[in-house]
């Protein structure tokens, strides 16, 4: 890992070496339309004979219609030859004359049209022309939700700051751009409010985001991987959502969101464990269901990690410890099968992956068709071919179940893997393996930070006050301040008012 | 992670290979839930272990399965046995184990040392006597559709419940090292096509030195341990029979010294519901007074022969002993000397709280 590093530092360095020389050796517009021009979608053409201005821009990434309405009609009627008088003509806000080169080719890649006097070589008149190509806001796939609201942010990374803003329109909500990968120059955005959030978390942030050496930064899952705190660790460190709503939330909790171009995803952090396992939706329900649901799902989460390697440590090593009534039909169950417990649970687990990883590849109305092949088919065509046994079929297929109940679609991934170690340990040693690979998890997670801060967070260190919205959410009255873990300088949200036992009508 | 701690971690997996338990998949392994023993002479006894094979399928009953052993130690039987199995033969699930009659009237020291020494064998246990031999009990048929060892543990288990004191592996060894206790077993007999509990086996050291009747067992559990439900019936002055069924009941001993006498005396506290009265009137305060007076004095009579008896054996399967040695003036020379000849007395407090659904 740390020679694959080191390599990569290295080039990275070489490549920056080779951009130094380039901008040392001053650039002039006509070099830079020369090689432009190697592309045939960049359109240069002088307008007409008698005028003086050349136009240059890429096609693909200018919206013509601009062009066509705002631009061209004022260089046909405009009778000076100067770019000053031509951009005071232009009904176009957003134009400058630039007489730097490289920030020439820096607004002509990012869909600006250029124009210029010929002769002139020092200067050109940049006039933004983006066509912004993105899909309309949409319903939240990932993590969708019966009631509550409906949007999910797009690719586009403007139309989700508007989203968040929306949300929280006030002054002190800060967006921080960066710009990050060497290749796709991709636009970075971290969100937070000012005077909420520790400035150190900023400061962290934006000190790993300018840290980045990469050349491309295709979603916000990359920095997701490469700013986390730790790289060998199997858990997510930050929160990735879809849903505009729990950003804001989760930004007037103190936290920090970056939003980065081109991803529907937008990353939240400093996080904890056990963020990991609330849904958004926990908030619009009543207190009581909510914290049910949350503990549930954290019991679906043990389930799914023991239940399978529970049942091998047991057959394979502690027959005492069967319950009396459960013996026959285990034995039953189990005693046509040709393999040993581990073998037979590996099969199936496999089998269970395979299934999920197919539907998750296939377009959806194939994907149907996985399920009936995989839970008739294979399960019962298994059982009855007396491959496995139908107890462990059950286990399994519940095991899976249940890991689909976390909220984070990263966390359940994790969850999918950390079986299979139990699995090995528990065929090695029994209950005893499944203690030690439990015991190795804990500790990992024990030590484990994101942003620097702990991750096990409320549970350890012990912080009652957090408590109250981990592994069960108490009523909004009593979530009066923001949780320790992010340091907030302000941590009370709001001055309760004395809790009166019911509510009054209107009083007269 | 630095290197070191890599390599640690790998190293102690292939470290601990070496102290693993051997893997015992459970299908392939022949349990055994019975165990009987019999008496064959002074030196040898007969082993018999009841096991059951299940037949692969999903509505399959289970086989009973029996191997039977002669030899001088519980290991050289299940070495015999294990050489007629076809699968490695586990003690593991063991929930029962029979003594027969005879061979407990002879002492089952060898026996019990050996399940207690054993660590796969929980403390759980349950042991029990049998008049007919042990073999004949685990291998034949009962109307139940369970396996045969279950349905022996599911009768027994139930009893120690209703009728007669809770007794098992831990509680005897307790009562058998305890220097002021003797150990007491149920007493179990076939019946037909069923298996009944029918009393209990009164122990002196490791030898079976007295049987007492299953309506004993009832007047011992009372004095033993404080227990709910189960039936008492008993004979009013006038010759109507009514039974009172058990609600609570809690013995209390208490042990006296003057002048160097010991004495004991049970206060027993009966509550109970009269049920059955046919040619009564359970509404009447007197017919219940008189309930209670008749289930007082049957107690009391009862109880007093019974403890009787227990002197003349000089066997304390009612822990006085251990009550006495709580003072602490306690002598057990003393104790041992007086004991069979000491006063004990029974004192019962019958409360008839209910009668039931009435008018």
């Amino acid at each position: 890992m740390g020679f694959f590093k080191s390599k990569l530092k290295r080039f990275n360095r070489d490549n920056k070496q080779k951009k130094n020389e380039n901008s040392e050796h001053e650039l002039r517009i006509d070099e830079l339309l020369h090689r432009c021009k190697e592309s045939t979608d960049f359109v240069s053409y002088r307008y007409s004979e008698s005028s003086p201005f050349y136009i240059h821009y890429y096609q693909t990434i200018v919206d013509i219609n601009i062009l066509h309405q705002y631009v061209l009609p004022y260089i046909k009627e405009n009778e000076s030859q100067t770019l000053f008088d031509l951009q005071q003509a232009i009904p176009i806000d957003n134009t400058e004359i630039i007489d730097n080169v490289h920030e020439i080719r820096d607004k002509l890649l990012t869909g600006c049209v250029v124009v210029e006097v010929k002769g002139s070589l020092q200067e050109a008149l940049v006039i933004s022309a983006v066509s912004l190509e993105k899909r309309p806001v949409s319903m939240p796939e990932v993590e969708y939700s019966v009631v509550g609201p409906k949007e999910a942010f797009v690719e586009s990374i403007d139309a989700n700051i508007n989203l968040v803003r929306k949300r929280l329109p006030i002054p002190d909500l800060i967006v921080e751009e960066v710009k990050i990968g060497s290749l796709t120059k991709t636009r970075v955005a971290v969100l937070y409010i000012k005077g909420v959030t520790d400035k150190e978390n900023v400061n962290t942030i934006l000190q790993r985001l300018n840290e980045i050496e990469f050349d491309q930064i295709v979603d916000s899952s990359f920095i997701n991987q490469i700013i986390s705190d730790n790289h060998s660790s199997p858990f997510p460190h930050l929160i990735d959502t879809e849903r505009p709503d729990r950003v804001a939330s989760v930004l007037s909790e103190g936290k920090i969101t970056i939003i980065v171009d081109g991803s529907p995803h937008a990353l939240t952090g400093p996080t904890t464990l056990v963020e990991f396992f609330s849904a958004f939706e926990d908030y619009f329900l009543s207190w009581h269901i909510a914290s049910i649901f949350r503990l549930v799902r954290l019991f679906a989460v043990f389930f799914s990690v023991l239940s399978t390697s529970l049942y091998v440590a047991v057959l394979t090593y502690h027959y005492e410890m069967i319950p009396e009534n459960l013996l026959n039909p285990l034995i039953a169950s189990r005693s046509g099968i040709p393999f040993p417990p581990i073998l037979e649970a590996i099969i199936l687990e496999l089998t269970i992956e395979l299934l999920r990883e197919a539907g998750a590849r296939l377009p959806t109305k194939i994907g149907q068709t996985i399920g009936i092949v995989g839970g008739i088919v294979i399960g019962t065509a298994a059982v009855q071919a007396g491959l496995t046994s139908n107890v462990l079929l059950i286990i399994v297929a519940l095991a899976a179940l249940a890991s689909f109940t976390t909220p984070v679609y990263q966390m359940g991934n994790t969850i999918r893997l950390i079986r299979f170690p139990f699995l090995i340990t528990a065929q090695l040693w029994g209950l005893l393996g499944v203690t030690f690979c439990f015991s190795y998890i804990l500790s990992h997670l024990l030590k484990m930070t994101s942003l620097g801060r702990p991750y096990l967070a409320p549970v350890y260190p012990l912080r009652l006050d957090d408590l109250r919205d981990s592994l069960f959410r108490l009523p909004f009255f009593m979530q009066t301040k923001r949780p320790l873990q992010v340091r907030s300088p302000v941590r009370t949200r709001f001055q309760p008012k004395k809790h009166e036992k019911s509510k009054r009508d209107i009083e007269d | 992670m630095n290197v070191k701690n890599y390599l640690c971690c790998s190293l102690i997996p292939i470290l601990l290979a070496g102290c693993t338990p051997s893997p015992k998949v459970l299908e392939d392994l022949q349990l055994v839930q019975t165990i009987g023993y019999d008496y064959v002479n002074g030196e040898e006894f007969e082993g018999t272990a009841g096991s059951s094979n299940i037949p692969p399928g999903e509505q399959s009953l289970p086989v009973n399965e029996v191997f039977t052993a002669t030899g001088k130690t519980s290991k050289r039987i299940r070495q015999k046995i294990q050489a007629e199995a076809a699968r490695p033969i586990v003690i593991g699930r063991v929930g029962l184990v029979i003594f027969n009659q005879e061979l407990a009237e002879h002492g089952i020291e060898n026996q019990i040392d050996s399940l207690q020494r054993n660590p796969s064998i929980g403390r759980k246990l349950l042991l029990v006597v049998s008049k007919e031999k042990a073999k004949d009990i685990i291998d034949s048929n009962y109307s139940q559709s369970d396996s045969v060892s279950q349905y022996l543990i599911d009768v027994v288990e139930q009893n120690l419940e209703q009728t007669i004191p809770k007794i098992n592996l831990h509680r005897f060894l307790v009562h058998y090292y305890s220097k002021d206790a003797d150990p007491f077993l149920p007493l179990i007999e076939k019946q037909g096509k069923h298996l009944k509990v029918s009393g209990l086996g009164i122990f002196k050291d490791d030898k079976l030195v007295d049987t007492i009747s299953f309506g004993d067992a009832y007047i011992f559990k009372i004095l033993y341990e404080k227990f709910r439900r189960g039936q008492f019936e008993v004979e009013l002055s006038g010759g109507e029979d009514v039974s009172l069924e058990n609600l609570s009941s809690k013995p209390k001993i208490v042990v006296e010294k003057t002048n160097g006498k010991y004495t004991a005396t049970f206060k027993v506290k009966v509550n109970g519901r009269a049920m059955e009265g046919v040619n009564l009137d359970l509404t009447d305060k007197k017919t219940i007074e008189r309930i209670e007076k008749a289930v007082e004095k049957e107690i009391t009579d009862r109880a007093e022969k019974m403890v009787k008896r227990f002197q003349e054996l000089d066997a304390d399967p009612l822990r006085i002993g251990e009550k006495a040695r709580q003072r602490s003036d306690f002598n057990r020379k003393e104790w041992k000397a007086q004991y069979s000849e000491m006063e004990i007395k029974i004192e019962a407090e019958v409360n008839a709280v209910q009668s039931g659904i009435i008018e």
